[in-house]
């Protein structure tokens, strides 16, 4: 377990491109016409991972906390933004509430890994909050959007059923409480699927990077199993929020709905 | 028969469904009073800004500009959800929740926190509205997925009066049915009406309906009211 990674060179890379040129070819033999597409997936591929490579290199040389704080809540716009080009309709305030709900739920759950659980100092360097954030940011904006999604186009076609509670006498959050539970349930099934059969069909990518990095498999496996619980929660956290505040948007704050968002 | 609501110089405009989004006039300078404990219809053709005026009863949308006034005390003063929950509304498509009929019809009951009514007199209210035979008693174990919409319309009538509500307001309550079901759906809430002395603000299209129920009538064309003498003949 001593040995560390194989050291892979730009060359090498260049060698794995093989395997591309090979999906190239059967793509174009089969005339399944998505040639163009494989070279643009493939170019992007390399510059993007290669700019994070050294950009990160950058950020571990810094390591100023605050200069990676700054780095998570830049991730967190992108992600609100990604976020919202996910809803098909825009609504009012979408940046907002996206970021506020996405980069909270990161950030609740970061800290909650890197300050309660690893309670290490060394937990809070740009070595571990850069990653670890970055895969909690990404994993609560996938939640946010498809529940944000999902609960929009439940307001939409259900209306009718929100303005008759409405009319009893419902508050806004009463009328609307049904659609926030099955945006909330349709975006957790992904995760709670994939926690059913961890480990079981494929190792995922963090165990699988520390082990052939060269890692002890327990200890990569604790890793794994806080990562999982991570993502639950930073997606819990961030859609009890966003879709509260997603709600309210909706409607005036005389239990009206906003008929012209919909 | 004391005055009920009162418009005062109400319009409401609104962006059209078109993708332009160009605000249009739906209603213009709506001044009448509805009297209270009778059955009143508005009416008019397609288009002519009957539901949304009516929506404006229960504040489901406000007034562009203009005032309402219940009981003589402006609409706004009223917390909101206690005006709702005295101005009972059935939309024109019924609505079926999960469950089955008397879940659909106690469901107001459930929606409320602070206003808590004891489970002994939402018995008596259940009771009450099986007694007045506006659907058979058998259908209320049916689950409400599974009545015709004529039930399904009967039903959203007795949710909307569980609450007992001062005014009911009903949409087009018979557009889905045929000439006779609707007919037949009619006559039982003139009955209901005269035995409850409830007050009934209906909105219908159908001139059959206007004559046959409406004590007091309001006639909207083009956005524009014209208060009409009970029966037909205008003012």
């Amino acid at each position: 377990m001593e040995s560390g990674l194989i050291d892979v060179s730009w060359l090498d890379v260049g060698v794995s491109l093989g395997l591309i040129v090979i999906c190239i070819g059967i793509v174009a033999s089969m005339r399944w016409g998505m040639e163009k597409d494989l070279i643009v997936g493939t170019v992007r591929t390399i510059i993007q991972l290669a700019i994070t490579g050294y950009f990160l290199v950058f950020v571990f040389n810094v390591n100023s906390i605050l200069f990676v704080i700054a780095i998570l809540l830049i991730m967190g716009v992108i992600a609100a933004y990604t976020a919202r080009g996910r809803v098909k309709q825009p609504f009012p305030n979408a940046i907002p509430v996206l970021y506020f709900s996405i980069t909270l739920g990161s950030l609740f759950t970061l800290g909650f890994v890197t300050i309660l659980t690893m309670s290490d100092p060394a937990a809070l360097t740009a070595r571990y909050l850069i990653p670890l954030g970055g895969m909690a940011i990404g994993n609560t904006l996938n939640g946010m959007s498809l529940a944000a999604e999902r609960f929009r186009s439940d307001l939409e076609s259900r209306k009718d059923k929100i303005e008759l509670l409405l009319s009893l006498g419902a508050t806004f959050d009463r009328a609307v409480a049904e659609f926030k539970k099955s945006a909330f349930v349709a975006a957790m099934i992904p995760t709670l699927n994939s926690m059913m059969i961890v480990g079981l069909i494929q190792i995922p990518g963090i165990m699988t990077g520390q082990i052939l990095s060269g890692e002890d498999p327990l200890i990569a496996a604790r890793y794994q199993i806080i990562i999982m619980f991570m993502i639950v929660g930073g997606k819990t956290v961030a859609m009890a929020l966003g879709l509260n505040l997603m709600a309210k948007q909706y409607f005036t704050k005389d239990h009206q709905m906003r008929m012209e968002l919909l | 028969m004391g005055t009920m609501f009162r418009f005062d110089g109400v319009s409401f405009e609104a962006p059209n469904s078109g993708s332009d989004g160009e605000i249009v006039s739906i209603l213009k300078n709506i001044t009448f009073e509805i009297p209270g404990k009778i059955f009143s219809v508005i009416t008019g053709p397609s288009g002519s800004g009957k539901s949304t005026l009516l929506r404006l009863f229960n504040r489901l949308a406000d007034p562009t500009t203009g005032e309402i006034y219940f009981h003589g005390k402006n609409i706004r003063e009223y917390p909101v959800l206690e005006l709702r929950r005295k101005v009972g509304w059935v939309p024109q498509v019924p609505v079926r929740f999960n469950g089955t009929v008397e879940d659909n019809i106690r469901l107001p009951f459930s929606l409320s926190r602070e206003n808590k009514i004891p489970e002994d007199e939402i018995n008596r209210r259940i009771s009450r509205l099986k007694g007045l035979e506006l659907l058979q008693e058998k259908l209320f174990s049916r689950k409400a997925e599974d009545v015709s919409v004529g039930e399904a319309q009967r039903m959203n009538l007795l949710r909307a009066m569980a609450l007992e509500p001062d005014v009911i307001l009903l949409d087009e309550p018979t557009s889905a049915l045929d000439q006779q079901k609707a007919e037949q759906l009619l006559s039982q809430i003139i009955r209901i009406q005269k035995e409850t002395s409830l007050s009934v603000i209906m909105v219908s299209h159908r001139k059959e309906e206007v004559a046959m129920a409406g004590e007091f009538v309001v006639d909207i064309l083009d956005g524009e009211a014209t208060v009409r003498n009970s029966k037909g003949s205008s003012e």
